[in-house]
């Protein structure tokens, strides 16, 4: 197998690479190479749109192109894109867009959500009750309002991803710190605990709290962003 | 050697038409999914493709296990595919005669061997590996390939010498023999000839496209079967009495259309006696 061993490398390194194929007998290999290509672009662009229209074409088709001739280790082609967010992101020529983390996780977010089966069942608004965020939602503190399309300021801010069950898509919420905070701490202790620990730390009148809180956990628990919490 | 429960015409199950199969009075005799696309199961479509999954024979038929991959099979991929198979229950599990991964590295494209006897005993090894790792017989189907890099003999005679030596029975793509026969100048009947009926497992149709600016036919999947395949088909269909079936990856019209083609494809099935 040596010589099919390095008939195989050399095949693959042509491909790979960007190296002039003069011959006419290279057109075939053009053929391959433009399929891999193809195979590459389609599933990243798919994936990062917003990103691929913020570097450009030209920018973004090279970008690819380096990470083809890199590798995918991945042999599930929809976990290939998650690598090639890890590629962008120890790039050289990328250290200077300091919206990249954010955008990755946000455009990766919606694939790894659409992606996903939930088997977690809906649960019901209880003061009693502990909660904790769904495997349909993902919440991330964000430096750059990428949901918004505001890449050059820097602008901290809390965002929730959540899976629509009826829609059957992914949506997007900017919420308060002070709601991510809820979240935390509704794994760790009862959602009539949280409201008074969190009154005590912003110095807010409790029963007030309890009314924008009941609102807004009703609604989380409607939507599946929170669920029962259950000790594993 | 028949497949147990498949029998007559199939079709390639694909997201974009799901919930309507799903809701399908008459549906085909069985179907094909490609396990790499089901691993992970999208919520949205999980209730459909489990419905599908419990209500009718399948056949999975895989894009990632790089066969002729010098280096060793990639055991944790391996064990994904066995954990969805035996989910499912799935006994029939087809695979490619190609690579598509080298040194860890993947293209996710069906790349070419050179068809050499030390390949054949390489692939032959493997498959038998493949076979004990996933306790079910691996059905091998004949690759559309655009160059033959290092090749010692004739590609028909390097799939019978792998099917010998691994003992193996065939995917037999009608249209890659076609799309083969016109790229590389050699004759579609007489490689089906050298095919031999015991050996296949079941036979697959499929489109393709004229590349631009080249007299090269690919094997893309992404159009209406060209009449040219459909007469091979007959004509294969005359020795070969086995399941055929369409698949359909890429320009993935309404179902309707599909299901106009698979009429199609039962009645030449029906016509040679097979149903």
């Amino acid at each position: 197998m040596k010589t099919e061993t390095a008939v195989m490398e050399r095949f693959v390194q042509i491909i790979q690479n960007n190296e002039e194929l003069s011959n006419p007998l290279h057109n075939r290999l053009q053929v391959y190479r433009d399929m891999v290509q193809y195979r590459f672009v389609e599933t990243i662009e798919n994936i990062y749109p917003i990103l691929s229209s913020q570097l450009g074409p030209k920018m973004m088709h090279d970008l690819i192109r380096e990470f083809i001739s890199i590798g995918a280790k991945n042999p599930l082609i929809v976990k290939m894109a998650e690598e090639f967010g890890d590629f962008l992101r120890h790039h050289a020529k990328l250290k200077s867009i300091l919206y990249l983390e954010d955008l990755l996780w946000f455009e990766y977010g919606e694939l790894e959500l659409l992606s996903r089966s939930f088997k977690d069942a809906q649960t019901r608004f209880d003061w009693n009750k502990q909660y904790k965020l769904s495997s349909s939602s993902l919440v991330r503190n964000v430096s750059y309002r990428v949901h918004s399309s505001e890449f050059d300021s820097l602008c901290t801010s809390s965002l929730l991803l959540y899976y629509h069950f009826d829609e059957e898509r992914v949506y997007f919420e900017e919420i308060t710190f002070f709601a991510q905070q809820l979240i935390d701490m509704l794994e760790k202790m009862t959602l009539e605990h949280s409201v008074i620990e969190l009154a005590q730390i912003y110095e807010l009148d409790v029963e007030i709290l309890r009314e924008s809180v009941e609102k807004l956990v009703t609604k989380w628990c409607n939507q599946r962003v929170l669920i029962k919490f259950t000790e594993v | 050697m028949g497949m147990k429960n498949i029998k007559g015409c199939g079709l390639g199950l694909r997201r974009e038409f799901l919930a309507e199969f799903s809701a399908l009075k008459k549906k085909p005799d069985w179907i094909e999914i490609t396990p790499e696309n089901w691993i992970f199961i999208p919520h949205r479509y999980a209730e459909h493709f489990d419905e599908i999954m419990g209500s009718m024979p399948v056949v999975a038929h895989g894009v990632s296990l790089s066969i002729g991959s010098p280096e060793k099979i990639d055991k944790s991929f391996l064990r994904e595919i066995k954990t969805f198979l035996d989910r499912y229950n799935i006994q029939h599990y087809s695979e490619h005669l190609s690579f598509s991964t080298l040194g860890g590295m993947q293209t996710y494209e069906l790349l070419p061997l050179p068809m050499t006897k030390a390949m054949v005993m390489h692939i032959g090894d493997k498959i038998k590996q493949v076979e004990d790792f996933l306790q079910r017989p691996l059905i091998l189907e004949n690759a559309s390939y655009y160059l033959a890099p290092y090749s010692e003999m004739a590609e028909v005679d390097f799939l019978n010498e792998i099917v010998e030596y691994a003992d193996i029975t065939l995917l037999l793509d009608v249209n890659n023999v076609y799309v083969n026969a016109t790229n590389h100048g050699f004759d579609a009947d007489a490689y089906i000839k050298q095919i031999s009926p015991s050996r296949v497992a079941y036979m697959h149709m499929a489109g393709h496209l004229e590349y631009p600016n080249e007299a090269l036919l690919l094997d893309t999947h992404g159009e209406a079967i060209s009449k040219k395949v459909w007469n091979l088909l007959e004509r294969t269909l005359k020795k070969i009495d086995r399941p055929v079936m369409i698949e359909r990856d890429n320009n993935i019209p309404p179902l309707k259309e599909l299901m106009e083609e698979y009429k199609k494809l039962s009645k030449i099935v029906a016509k040679r006696g097979t149903k």
